[in-house]
C-alpha cells in the first residue's frame, strides 16, 4: 500500500515509518502542511495519514484543499486534540477516520487495514453475513440467528458478541487493541474505567473455545487481542 | 433574604420607637407644665373675682354681685353662692350640670380666701374659693376644670398628629437605608452565592446604587476577584497546554515500548513493557479527563449534538458493562419507564453514565445489584445508576464531586483517580442538566443525571456548536 504520512514530530514519524515499512507498506514522510498538500496532489496514494497540528497549514486545511482539488485517497487524521468536535470537524471536511495520540502502532495498522478494505469494496454492498473465507474449519455461522455451529453444537450469541466475533474474524491473526474494539463494536471512543472489553472477550472466549485445545482468542497484555484459526475436526 | 429583611424590620422598629418615645415624653411634659399653669391661672381668676364681689357687696349688696356675675360669661363651669350670717341663701348661681346646694362649702375667714377642691359627678374637678364678708355674710365662687382639660386635650391632639407626621418623615432614612445599603448588600450576598455554589466564576458585585463606602468595597473586591480569575485562567491555560503537549511525548514513548514488546524475547522485559504501556494508558485517560472536566467547567466543552433516544443510549452502555458485571458476580439490570429523545453528545453522555457504572461496579460487593433506571417525566428525564454498595456518607456528599476527591469508601485498590464524578457533573452541566447522589432508603447509592427533554432551539445545550 502506498501511504503518505504528514507528521512534524520526528521521533513519532520515525516510529510510524519503521512500523509501516515493517508491514510492507511504501510510506512517504512529509513534515509540513504545504509539503503534504503538494505531495498528495502530485501522486496517487492508497492512504494518507495526516497529523492535525503542523506548522504552516494544519491538517484540516490540507485535507480540505486536497478534497477540493479532487483528491480521493482515504484520510486518517492523527490528533493530539481529543475533543469530539475536533474529530467531527476532521471527518466533516473529508477525513475517513481519526486516531488520538498516544496510540498503539497495532491500532494504527488495524485502522489503516480496515479503512483500506472498506475503501476498496465501498461500491459493493457490505454482506450482512460474516463470510470470512478463513473461518476455523468446521465452523458455520448463521447471521440471522446470530449463532455459531461447530462440532455439532450451536452457540447463540448476543448482538454485541456477534459484532465482536465479526471484527475478530475479519482481522484474524492481527492484534486488535482495546480502543479499536471499543470503537468498532460498541462505537465508543473513550476509555471506560472498568475492564469491559476484557470481560466481553472473556465471555465470548468461554462460549466459543473448545473444551480442550488452545483458545481462539489470545489476549496479549499491553497490546490487545488476536483471533487464531485453530482448525478443529 | 430572611436576615436582611430582619435588619430592615429592626431599623424600622428602632426609628419608630425612638420617635414615639420622644414625642410621648414631650407630650407628657408639656401637658404637665400646662396643667400646672392652668391651675395657677384658675386660682388667680377666682381670687380676683372674689375680690371684686367683696367690694361690690359692700357697695351695693348682693344685687350688685348678681348683676356682675350675669354680665360675665359664667353660663358654663361656674358656681356662686352667697350666704348671710345666719346661713340663709342670699344668692345661688350655677351653671348647667352643677347643683349649687349639693356642693360642700368650706369654712371661710375674713379677708383671706380658703380653698376646696370637689370632684363632680361628671368627672370634673370643682375648685371653690370662699371669703367672709363685712356683715358676717360669706361668699363662695368656683370654677370647674372642664375648660382647662379641653385646652389640654387639644394640645395633646396636636402632639399626636405631629407624632404621626414625624414617624412618617422618620421612615425616609429607613427608605434610604433600604435603597442605598440593604439592596446593594443583598445583591452582594446573591453574587457571593453564585460564586460559591454556581458554575459561573465571572460573577461580580454590583453596588452602583449603594453608598460610597459600599461602592468602594464592591470595586475593591471585584478588582481582587478579577486578579484571582486572571491568575486562575493563566494557570489553567498552562495546565491545558501542558496536558496537550504531553500527548506527543507519550505517543513517542508508547511507540518505542510497542517495539520493545514486539521484539523482546524475555518475560521480565515483556512484563516491564506491558506495565509501562498500562501506565501510559492511565496517564492518557487522566489527561483526557482533566481536559474534559476543565472544558465542562468553563462550558467550553464542544459537543457533537444529536437527537437520541435515551433508552437506546442506555441499552448500549448496559450491553457494554454486562460481561464486566458478571465477572464481578454482580447483576446489572436496565429498567426503563418510557423513552425520551434528547439533544445529547452521545460519546460524552455515554462516558458520564459509564463513569457512574465504573463506580457502581467498583464499590458494590459481589452478589449485589446494579440498576440503571430511566425515569421520564414531562419536561425532563433522569438517568439513575443505583447500587447495593455502602452508599455515600454524609461528609462525602459534597466533596466526591470535586476534582481528585475520592469518597471515604475508596480503598487503595479501588480503581480511579477521582475525576469520574467531576466529569459526570461537567457533562450534565453542558447539557443544561444536573447530577447528584442520594442514598436509597434500603441502602446503596443512587447517582443520577437529570436532563431537560425539550428539543427546541432555546434549550440547545451549548452556545458553541
Amino acid at each position: 500500500m502506498t501511504i503518505l504520512f504528514a507528521e512534524d514530530d520526528p521521533e513519532l514519524a520515525r516510529q510510524v515509518l519503521t512500523a509501516m515499512r515493517g508491514q510492507g507498506h511504501a510510506i512517504t514522510l512529509c513534515v509540513s502542511g504545504t509539503q503534504a498538500l503538494s505531495l498528495a496532489l502530485n501522486r496517487e496514494w492508497d492512504m494518507i495519514l495526516m497529523d492535525v497540528s503542523m506548522p504552516g497549514m494544519d491538517g484540516f486545511e490540507v485535507v480540505k484543499r486536497y478534497r477540493a482539488s479532487g483528491g480521493v485517497a482515504p484520510v486518517i487524521f492523527i490528533t493530539a486534540r481529543a475533543e469530539v468536535a475536533d474529530r467531527v470537524a476532521g471527518l466533516a471536511i473529508g477525513g475517513d477516520d481519526y486516531l488520538t495520540k498516544p496510540f498503539a502502532m497495532a491500532e494504527l495498522s488495524a485502522r489503516v487495514e480496515a479503512l483500506h478494505r472498506r475503501f476498496k469494496r465501498a461500491p459493493a454492498a457490505v454482506p450482512a453475513v460474516i463470510s470470512n473465507p478463513l473461518l476455523p474449519q468446521g465452523w458455520r455461522l448463521d447471521s440471522v440467528k446470530r449463532s455459531v455451529t461447530m462440532g455439532g453444537r450451536t452457540i447463540e450469541l448476543q448482538p454485541r458478541e456477534w459484532s465482536l466475533l465479526d471484527v475478530l474474524l475479519n482481522n484474524e491473526g492481527r492484534v486488535l487493541t482495546k480502543s479499536y474494539l471499543l470503537d468498532e463494536v460498541w462505537n465508543i471512543r473513550f476509555d471506560p474505567g472498568t475492564n469491559v472489553v476484557d470481560a466481553a472477550v472473556f465471555r465470548l472466549r468461554k462460549k466459543l473455545d473448545p473444551a480442550d485445545g488452545p483458545s481462539h482468542i489470545e489476549t496479549r497484555r499491553g497490546e490487545g487481542y488476536v483471533f487464531h484459526r485453530h482448525d478443529q475436526l | 433574604m430572611i436576615n436582611s429583611n430582619s435588619s430592615l424590620w429592626r431599623v424600622s422598629a428602632m426609628v419608630l420607637s425612638i420617635v414615639v418615645l420622644a414625642v410621648s415624653m414631650m407630650c407628657w411634659l408639656t401637658s404637665w407644665l400646662l396643667s400646672q399653669s392652668l391651675g395657677t391661672i384658675s386660682r388667680a381668676v377666682i381670687e380676683d373675682d372674689l375680690g371684686e364681689y367683696s367690694v361690690l357687696y359692700e357697695k351695693g349688696g348682693v344685687e350688685m354681685i348678681r348683676s356682675l356675675y350675669e354680665a360675665g360669661s359664667h353660663q358654663k363651669y361656674h358656681v356662686l353662692r352667697v350666704l348671710d350670717a345666719k346661713g340663709a341663701d342670699l344668692l345661688s348661681m350655677q351653671s348647667e350640670g352643677i347643683v349649687a346646694q349639693n356642693i360642700p362649702l368650706p369654712p371661710v375667714s375674713l379677708g383671706m380666701t380658703t380653698w376646696k377642691t370637689t370632684p363632680m359627678s361628671n368627672g370634673d374637678l370643682l375648685l371653690l374659693g370662699g371669703r367672709g364678708l363685712k356683715d358676717g355674710a360669706r361668699i363662695w365662687f368656683g370654677r370647674t376644670d372642664r375648660e382647662d382639660r379641653q385646652i389640654l386635650s387639644g394640645v395633646q391632639r396636636q402632639f399626636f398628629l405631629s407624632a404621626i407626621f414625624t414617624a412618617v418623615i422618620s421612615m425616609l432614612p429607613v427608605l434610604w437605608f433600604v435603597r442605598r445599603v440593604l439592596c446593594p448588600v443583598r445583591s452582594f450576598i446573591e453574587s457571593a452565592r453564585i460564586l460559591t455554589e454556581g458554575d459561573r466564576l465571572d460573577e461580580r458585585l454590583r453596588g452602583n446604587d449603594g453608598i460610597a463606602e459600599l461602592r468602594e468595597f464592591a470595586r475593591a473586591l471585584n478588582t481582587s476577584l478579577d486578579r484571582v480569575a486572571g491568575l486562575t485562567e493563566e494557570l489553567e491555560a498552562a495546565n491545558d497546554q501542558l496536558a496537550h503537549e504531553l500527548r506527543t511525548p507519550l505517543a513517542r514513548v508508547r511507540g518505542n515500548i510497542d517495539v520493545v514488546l514486539a521484539h523482546y524475547g524475555e518475560d521480565a522485559g515483556r512484563e516491564a513493557a506491558v506495565l509501562s504501556i498500562e501506565e501510559i494508558e492511565r496517564s492518557t485517560a487522566l489527561i483526557q479527563a482533566i481536559l474534559a472536566v476543565r472544558a465542562g467547567d468553563t462550558r467550553s466543552m464542544r459537543l457533537h449534538l444529536e437527537a437520541l433516544s435515551l433508552k437506546g443510549l442506555l441499552t448500549d452502555i448496559c450491553e457494554l458493562y454486562t460481561a464486566a458485571a458478571e465477572q464481578r458476580e454482580l447483576c446489572l439490570e436496565l429498567l426503563v419507564t418510557g423513552d425520551a429523545t434528547v439533544l445529547v453528545d452521545r460519546q460524552r453522555m455515554q462516558q458520564a453514565v459509564s463513569n457512574l457504572l465504573d463506580n457502581a461496579l467498583a464499590y458494590t460487593p459481589p452478589k449485589g445489584l446494579v440498576t440503571v433506571l430511566l425515569d421520564v417525566e414531562p419536561d425532563h428525564a433522569t438517568i439513575h445508576v443505583r447500587d447495593t454498595g455502602p452508599g455515600v456518607s454524609e461528609t462525602d456528599h459534597g466533596r466526591i464531586w470535586r476534582r481528585f476527591m475520592r469518597g471515604s469508601a475508596a480503598s487503595a485498590n479501588t480503581p480511579g483517580i477521582g475525576l469520574g464524578l467531576s466529569l459526570v457533573k461537567a457533562v450534565a452541566h453542558v447539557h443544561r442538566g444536573e447530577a447528584g447522589v442520594d442514598n436509597q432508603p434500603e441502602g446503596g447509592a443512587d447517582f443520577w443525571i437529570r436532563l431537560p427533554t425539550s428539543l427546541d432551539a432555546s434549550s440547545k445545550p451549548v452556545p458553541g456548536l
